[in-house]
């Protein structure tokens, strides 16, 4: 904790912006029930901050068997190496229970991420919601 | 011309927001949003190796970010504990040190990363 605590005390020094309090970085998600298939919306950054959040929550949506998860990515602007983690991870943990995994409408910088790293050919992409949910219902 | 200069500790909350914050400086300098993107993501990378390999959780990191009309250049200067994962894992150094990502290491533990 001396290290958060560290960091607010010394907030980022940059010519000309608002100071930007660590507090604010953080990810939205917004589930939705459609029949058999749980819609998640998020909005932010998936990164070493958010991922272990977001990965305890798609942990609580996948409980059941046969999940079916749709994850629309078109608000997330930003996927570090330890977010690509936590999707592997959900992917893996979908799989196992035989269920299924689709992410939809990701923004192109977080695609050409996906696509460097391998993700595209393991992931079931869609190009907007609704064909996602189609493929999934 | 200096975009963006920062002191910051280890902290994984701390990396995110100033890699959001880079990224709002550097498109205000009118760069390209591709690269921006780039510059971010190797930020955060960067600098959670940092807090999470080189123990500089508490030991501080600075940030410098220069502007020039062809580049960006970012410097990253940590105080994390150096090591060597080709003598941890495979008990000797089997090639030279890799320089290529422009790493200039010093004796005193300190690293030092240009990009």
């Amino acid at each position: 904790m001396s290290g958060r605590a560290n960091a607010i005390e010394r907030p980022f020094r940059s010519a000309g912006r608002r100071q930007k309090r660590v507090e604010e970085v953080e990810m939205e998600l917004i589930e939705e029930i459609h029949g058999r298939v749980v819609l998640v919306k998020a909005r932010g950054r998936l990164d070493g901050t958010t991922s272990a959040a977001f990965s305890a929550r798609m942990e609580k949506l996948t409980a059941a068997p046969q999940p079916r998860l749709v994850v629309d990515f078109s608000g997330v602007d930003f996927v570090s190496s330890a977010g690509l983690r936590v999707v592997l991870t959900l992917l893996k943990r979908v799989k196992a229970a035989s269920g299924v995994l689709a992410l939809c409408a990701v923004q192109a910088p977080v695609r050409e991420v996906l696509d460097i790293t391998g993700f595209t050919g393991m992931l079931d992409l869609h190009q907007g919601r609704a064909e996602a949910m189609a493929a999934l219902a | 011309m200096t975009a963006f200069t920062a002191e910051l500790t280890g902290d994984q909350e701390v990396i995110s927001a100033l890699t959001e914050r880079v990224t709002a400086d550097l498109v205000d300098c009118g760069i390209d949003a591709h690269a921006v993107h780039h510059m971010a993501l190797v930020l955060d990378e960067l600098l959670t190796n940092v807090a999470v390999h080189g123990g500089a959780g508490n030991a501080g990191v600075s940030v410098h970010l220069t502007v020039s009309s062809d580049r960006v250049t970012a410097e990253v200067v940590d105080g994390g504990k150096m090591f060597d994962p080709r003598v941890e894992f495979l008990g000797r150094r089997r090639t030279a040190p890799d320089r290529r990502v422009g790493i200039v290491a010093g004796a005193s533990g300190h690293g030092r990363s240009r990009l």
